[in-house]
């Protein structure tokens, strides 16, 4: 396992490289002088206009502001944003709490919807169980992200007043900061009323991004499940006069959840774009909110920064769900 | 077909069979029907099958592939589910009727009372879980060691008892690190975990090498004595069948065409088809006489001829053969599937 | 299990054409694609007003089944007045033009890319996979997300940065089966004579993945249509007067209250043509596929 491990990490390198390269040539696809049009209206003397350049090291030749920016990307730094005046990785390091709890929490949730309900529809293939849990997979699957996200905003906020329209809390003082994930502070601190407030705030979000996850891991569990019943490992289980429950939830779901594994950890791909989009919706103060904040406001080394940190963070949860998978089959590992 | 009892061979040495010590029958199967309702029709798969398995006997069912031998004893232990459909007769062990069961009482039937072991261990063995676990969850699920500590004990002793060296260390292993005899034994051991009465071992041989083979059944001849178990032994194999069991049963599209004592029956075969699988055996004594295959194949289950199935392929076939055919008793405990048997 | 359950059948792609025009869903999927379709060709035809033409006494006035509604406008109209049915059909023409033209240009790019590397398979094949690998690995909207914020809106540079990661698609597909066609006889046959490359590539090669690929292409049309969307809505896509359904949702978010009919609708017609897409699609791999019919 160890071995596997450090194999993995080893061919982590030039995926991770290639991942800058292709970052770094996003940057270059900016139409026209990135320093004006960054400035855009504002005043700004020649001198200025140099520093910034030099500071963004728009003054060196093509090959050399790769290197650099490699370089200076491996160490954490992407330069300082214009607009907030600090650091990048300071401003993006602020709203990352955000994100990480509403991406976690989509998670959980996507598992624990997609991963039993496609269980159960493909344990009762062809049936009425199956045949409704699978048109609303496909349904999920079709569903555009930002509709479903103002569907829900529409219905249940706007109509029903169960949840409040947008923002991470209602609250002025927030609970005492331990992880800054507002739920676990809010347990931590002891604070019932906090955490209510979190979650209520949370709710939509998390459901906007997790249902069209769950639809994917739904469909893939299902396909999983009744390859896994026709094997003859099921019939020899049952044959052992094992209960139903242990057939389903130990020889068919360990079997059937490694291909699971494998397709939710390409979903986070598309939870972290959708991420972008929800938590624009939803004015959840997050990454995914800045970065398109700062197209609009042509901050481009902060959105060079967000994209490559989505992207490693892909690559990384990648290879984390490849060594699960290997957990989950021993085959692999061998 | 007459034939003189086969000496040597490929075929085993008859004499090392002892007489069979029939006890009372443990398990009654009569007029077993199992259909399969597909997209196009139904299939049957299995058709007015009678079987009698006895206490302490090794039956050999023989057959080739789809003639429903398999299918017959997953029906049996109650494995079979839709689109699949079991009707029958008398299905009974130890005369409870199997017919009337409930879910919960199958499970505690199954691998308790009748255990089953597949042709392929490599496939049969979940592969996600270790040796170990797959053992001790029998034990768990039928309640017999209520300690974690007393089944991990008994799962070593199921290890030994098959013949494993180190059986800590396979408990702990995975299906796929194991060779195809170990996987084979660890699969017996499975099924043997707690302590059934009956087992069925369907194709054991069948995906093993020649030299794994025989140590493989000479296994299931040991446990047999020791454990006072009785056996079915499911192969295309007759070979197997003659060096292994005190009874044999023969089937054919479905249906059991002969029923006798191994030796009788091997000696002078009732049913045509029989006869014919014993030719195409091959002879140590009669190394030059050619080996006769019987001419044309099995039918399809979809269209299966109206009288005897095995007339379209009979040497032997008269008018009387386009009539559907009963078992007829033919003595000593014999009873064959033709209405010629025993009458010339 | 050892009962045999063969059973003969005709040829098995005339039984599954039998099997897809017999399926009324797929069939009524087909049909709703092809109206959108049409709809998208024919907008200046078919559209009742003109789709830019505001007017602030119509401003988020109700569709014709709700009070204040009235025919002229049977879908009511967005805060700006301007008719909904007039700026879903053209629309239409954004949403499916730029997932039907994606789709078509990266198919092309990647098969032939695909088949290059499937044949050669020298250092071209070893660098294209390579790109492919770690274009791959991007998430991708993320990767759209970035390179429009970077090169700016526009209906241009939406189509440039969706095939520039959707040709991967098609190029593994390609690749893959080229791979496959190169070991076949007649290919190894087509070499020993001595045919030139090019001409086993066309003549031999094309037409036996022509089929893998058109069916990925399929169902891809529906993940672009949504990709394009969701650019749109974020205000990364076309630009105003051009209309387009995700633009039409941004709209609408902030009459939410007021007007639901604005953002919902055009999610609506999204949704439709993306699962009619991927409903048609899954019925013909069903009706094609016999593994799935045991």
């Amino acid at each position: 396992m160890t071995i596997r491990v450090l194999q993995r990490v080893l061919q982590l390198i030039p995926v991770l490289l290639a991942t800058i390269m292709i970052v770094f040539a996003m940057t270059t696809a900016t139409p026209g002088d990135p320093i004006q049009i960054m400035l855009g209206d504002q005043r700004a003397t020649p001198e200025q206009v140099a520093a910034l350049r030099h500071d963004m090291g728009l003054d060196l030749p093509l090959a050399e502001r790769f290197v650099s920016f490699v370089w200076r990307a491996l160490h954490g730094d992407f330069g300082r944003s214009f607009f907030h005046r600090r650091p990048v990785l300071d401003v993006i390091a602020d709203r990352l709490p955000a994100t990480i709890e509403l991406a976690l929490a989509a998670t959980v949730l996507a598992l624990g919807i997609g991963i039993p309900l496609g269980l159960l529809a493909g344990v009762r293939r062809g049936r009425p169980t199956d045949r409704a849990a699978s048109i609303s997979a496909l349904v999920g699957v079709s569903m555009p992200g930002f509709w479903l996200g103002l569907l829900l905003m529409l219905l249940f906020s706007v109509m029903l007043h169960w949840f409040p329209v947008s923002g991470r809390t209602g609250y002025g003082d927030e609970p005492a900061a331990v992880t800054h994930l507002l739920l676990i502070d809010s347990v931590l601190s002891g604070r019932p009323a906090a955490f209510a407030d979190a979650l209520r705030h949370l709710a939509l979000p998390a459901i906007t991004l997790a249902l069209p996850m769950a639809a994917v891991l739904m469909r893939v569990t299902r396909a999983s499940v009744i390859d896994v019943l026709r094997a003859d490992y099921v019939l020899f289980a049952r044959a052992k006069g094992l209960s139903r429950r242990r057939v389903l939830l130990l020889h068919v779901l360990k079997n059937a959840l490694a291909p699971a594994v494998s397709v939710a950890a390409l979903e986070i791909g598309a939870l972290l774009g959708g991420n972008m989009i929800v938590e624009t919706i939803f004015a959840w103060p997050g990454v995914g909110r800045l970065v398109v904040e700062a197209i609009f406001a042509r901050n481009y080394p902060l959105v060079q920064a967000v994209v490559l940190l989505y992207a490693v963070v892909f690559v990384l949860l990648n290879s984390l769900a490849d060594l699960l998978y290997g957990v989950l089959n021993p085959r692999i590992t061998a | 077909m007459s034939g003189a009892p086969i000496p040597g061979a490929l075929m085993p040495d008859l004499s090392r069979i002892a007489t069979p010590t029939i006890g009372e029958p443990i398990l009654r199967i009569d007029g077993l029907r199992v259909t399969f309702n597909g997209d196009r029709g139904a299939v049957r798969a299995v058709n007015g099958v009678e079987l009698d398995v006895h206490r302490g006997e090794c039956l050999g069912v023989v057959g080739e592939s789809g003639s429903g031998k398999t299918v017959t004893f997953l029906a049996t232990l109650g494995l079979l589910a839709p689109p699949a459909h079991v009707e029958a007769e008398t299905l009974s062990w130890q005369g409870i009727d199997l017919r009337a069961l409930s879910p919960a009482a199958w499970r505690a039937l199954r691998g308790r009372d009748i255990a089953l072991t597949m042709q392929d261990a490599l496939t049969a063995l979940n592969p996600a879980l270790t040796i170990g676990t797959q053992i001790t969850e029998v034990l768990q699920a039928h309640g017999d060691l209520p300690s974690a500590a007393a089944r991990h004990t008994r799962a070593e002793e199921l290890l030994r008892l098959v013949g494993f060296a180190d059986p800590a260390r396979q408990l702990r292993a995975y299906p796929h690190e194991q060779s195809g005899g170990m996987r084979q034994r660890a699969m017996i051991a499975v099924a043997l975990a707690c302590g059934p009465k009956l087992l069925i071992a369907d194709e054991p041989t069948t995906a093993l090498d020649v030299t794994v083979q025989a140590q493989v059944l000479e296994l299931l001849d040991t446990l047999r004595a020791q454990l006072h178990l009785s056996l079915v032994l499911i192969t295309h194999n007759l070979g197997v069948v003659a060096a292994h069991c005190d009874r044999i049963a023969v089937m054919y599209a479905g249906q059991v065409v002969e029923t006798g004592p191994t030796a009788q029956v091997i000696a002078a075969p009732a049913h045509p088809y029989t006869a014919g699988l014993l030719a195409c055996l091959p002879r140590l004594d009669r190394l030059d006489a050619p080996l006769a295959p019987i001419p044309g194949r099995v039918p399809e289950l979809t269209h299966l001829p109206p009288g005897c199935r095995f007339a379209p392929r009979c040497a032997a076939r008269t008018d009387g053969c386009d009539l559907p055919q009963a078992m007829r008793a033919l003595g000593a405990g014999r009873a064959a599937r033709c209405h010629l048997a025993g009458v010339a | 299990m050892s009962a045999s359950l063969t059973i003969h059948e005709a040829s098995p792609s005339a039984l599954g054409l039998r099997r897809f025009i017999t399926d009324r869903t797929s069939l009524g999927c087909v049909a709703i694609v092809l109206v959108a379709g049409l709809a998208a060709l024919f907008a200046s035809a078919i559209a009742p007003h003109d789709p830019a033409d505001a007017d602030l006494m119509r401003r988020l006035q109700p569709p014709v089944w709700q009070a204040g509604g009235d025919w002229s406008y049977p879908l009511g109209c967005d805060g700006l007045g301007r008719d909904m049915l007039s700026r879903l059909v053209f629309g239409a023409r954004v949403s499916l033009g730029v997932g039907f033209g994606v789709v078509l240009v990266s198919s092309v790019i990647g098969t032939l890319l695909g088949m290059l590397a499937g044949f050669a398979r020298s250092a071209i094949n070893a660098v294209l996979s390579r790109v492919a690998d770690v274009l791959l690995g991007f998430p991708y909207l993320v990767f759209a997300i970035g390179l429009m914020g970077m090169m700016g809106p526009g209906l241009g540079n939406i189509v440039i940065t969706l095939v520039l990661k959707e040709w991967v698609v098609a190029f593994r597909v390609a690749r893959g089966e080229t791979l496959g066609a190169r070991e076949q006889d007649y290919v190894e046959a087509a070499r020993a004579l001595g045919c030139p490359s090019w001409r086993i590539m066309c003549g031999e090669i094309l037409p036996n993945i022509l089929s893998p690929v058109l069916v990925v292409a399929t169902i891809r049309m529906a993940h672009v249509i949504i990709m394009e969307s969701s650019l749109s809505f974020l205000g990364l896509g076309v630009q105003p007067p051009s209309v387009s359904w995700g633009g039409m949702v941004a709209d609408g978010r902030e009459f939410l209250a007021e007007g639901w009919w604005v953002a919902t609708l055009p999610g609506l017609a999204i949704l439709v043509v993306v699962l009619a897409i991927n409903l048609a699609s899954q019925g013909a791999r069903e009706a094609f596929d016999p593994r799935l019919h045991r």
